[in-house]
């Protein structure tokens, strides 16, 4: 029986004209798998550093003004769930094509998953610092249609006066309060008195952008409790900048 | 003109080849010449019929079939080959692999397997320690039973490690699952028979060590 399988396997060889496949041939699948998860590191990367880019303004400050709960529902309300979405598709498309590689099957998916989400954090912090992240964004603002809806600036965090927090650049300077133009193009006076913490960077002059924490007290009129500094190029003049609702100064 | 030329092909296989070439030798052989391939046939045909045997419940002539098939599949793979394993473990693989395209084929579930009497025993004595010959030939039926209610995903690792002893990698390998996975899983065919052993009152001593 042995020797007759050994000469019907060559035979069949032979017969047939048999050749071993090429190692392109037989690997490609794998190449491809690896290009994958590599694509999906870069991606999952590029996503990363967007929520990185859009969180970067949440600062001591803010968690020390509010409640807790407060703190969390504005972190939630907020959070940038597009990228976060992406980021986690991406480490998952990451995981499915690691494990279709040659020797994928040796290792557990909790493992594979560290080492992608490792490796995603570092290249995304580093590309947080490159500052590829605010460069995408604005390309993004630019080129993708309805960008703002899909992935609402990071601005719009200061643009909850009923939650307490406004942001924008100050047009004008008044004895008891300065008058700013918010990202969302309206017009508020904001008063600020003894009490007010006012950071020591701000200069309350015109042209400074800055972020107020404190209390809407009627339409356009907010009293502000700190007065911080916005020293970001990302929280530049609105996108869409122009008045929209502008208030009518008495 | 011809003779000539065969005897000097003859030549040529027979300086290449001897009995301690090792597999990887073969390997870089059989891609110059498929008549090299031969060797390395003869030297696995009756480790890999007997490894289709014990996993599935195919006729002596369906399995010559699959065995052909996993060496055509193996030589036109050779080049796919890395050294990264051993090449006993990757025809394992490739075996496994037609053995389980060719249960789908015939749309069945490999429920009972032809183990034969002594391998039941040594798989069965893996899993509970059992010197009294008396009892394993007065309860040979439970256990023949037992071992074939079995999960095929249990017996399967289980077969490699007890029968055909292979160490945990090579197991891995073969059946493309994590380290940790083949340990669970032997481990827990382990548990499975005795347990169901103490169900059917065969009188053991459980043997749930890991012999990684």
């Amino acid at each position: 029986m042995q020797k007759e399988i050994s000469k019907k396997v060559i035979n069949k060889i032979k017969k047939e004209h048999i050749i071993p496949d090429s190692k392109w041939r037989l690997n490609w699948k794998n190449y491809i798998f690896w290009f994958l998860l590599s694509g999906m590191i870069l991606l999952g990367a590029l996503f990363f550093s967007l929520i990185i880019f859009n969180i970067t303004d949440i600062d001591r400050d803010l968690y020390l003004h509010f409640r807790l709960s407060k703190f969390i529902w504005l972190m939630l309300r907020t959070a940038p769930f597009l990228w976060v979405i992406l980021s986690i598709s991406a480490l998952l498309f990451g995981l499915l094509a690691f494990q279709k590689t040659k020797h994928g099957y040796r290792y557990r998916a909790l493992f594979v998953v560290s080492i992608i989400v490792l490796t995603i954090s570092i290249l995304g912090i580093l590309t947080h610092f490159l500052k590829i992240n605010d460069r995408a964004d604005n390309k993004f603002s630019k080129n993708i249609p309805h960008y703002q809806k899909i992935a609402p600036p990071k601005e719009l965090r200061w643009l909850r006066p009923e939650g307490g927090l406004l942001a924008g650049e100050i047009i004008e300077i008044k004895p008891s309060g300065v008058v700013i133009i918010s990202f969302r193009g309206e017009q508020w006076i904001v008063n600020y008195n003894s009490e007010t913490i006012i950071d020591p960077r701000v200069k309350l002059e015109e042209k400074e952008k800055i972020r107020v924490i404190g209390e809407k007290t009627e339409n356009f009129y907010f009293k502000a409790q700190m007065i911080k500094k916005i020293n970001r190029p990302g929280m530049s003049p609105p996108r869409d900048f122009g008045a929209k609702d502008s208030l009518k100064r008495k | 003109m011809r003779a000539k030329k065969n005897g000097a092909q003859i030549t040529e296989y027979m300086k290449g080849i001897n009995l301690k070439s090792t597999d990887e030798e073969l390997v870089e052989l059989a891609k110059k010449n498929p008549n090299n391939f031969e060797a390395l046939v003869d030297r696995y045909q009756g480790r890999l019929f007997y490894f289709i045997r014990r996993t599935s419940y195919f006729s002596s002539e369906d399995i010559e079939d699959i065995l052909q098939e996993a060496f055509i599949k193996v030589y036109r793979n050779l080049n796919g080959f890395d050294k990264d394993m051993k090449f006993s473990t990757w025809i394992y693989q490739i075996t496994r692999n037609c053995t389980i395209d060719a249960i789908r084929k015939k749309q069945a579930r490999p429920q009972n397997i032809q183990l034969e009497d002594h391998e039941l025993i040594t798989f069965f004595k893996s899993s509970v320690d059992m010197e009294n010959e008396a009892i394993l030939k007065e309860s040979f039926n439970k256990i023949k039973n037992i071992i074939n209610k079995l999960p095929f995903k249990y017996k399967e690792v289980m077969i490699l490690r007890f029968l055909e002893e292979k160490n945990y990698e090579e197991i891995m390998d073969i059946v493309k699952k994590p380290k940790g996975t083949v340990a669970a899983l032997i481990s827990r065919g382990k548990k499975m028979v005795a347990d169901e052993s103490i169900k059917q009152e065969i009188n053991f001593k459980s043997k749930l060590t890991l012999d990684i």
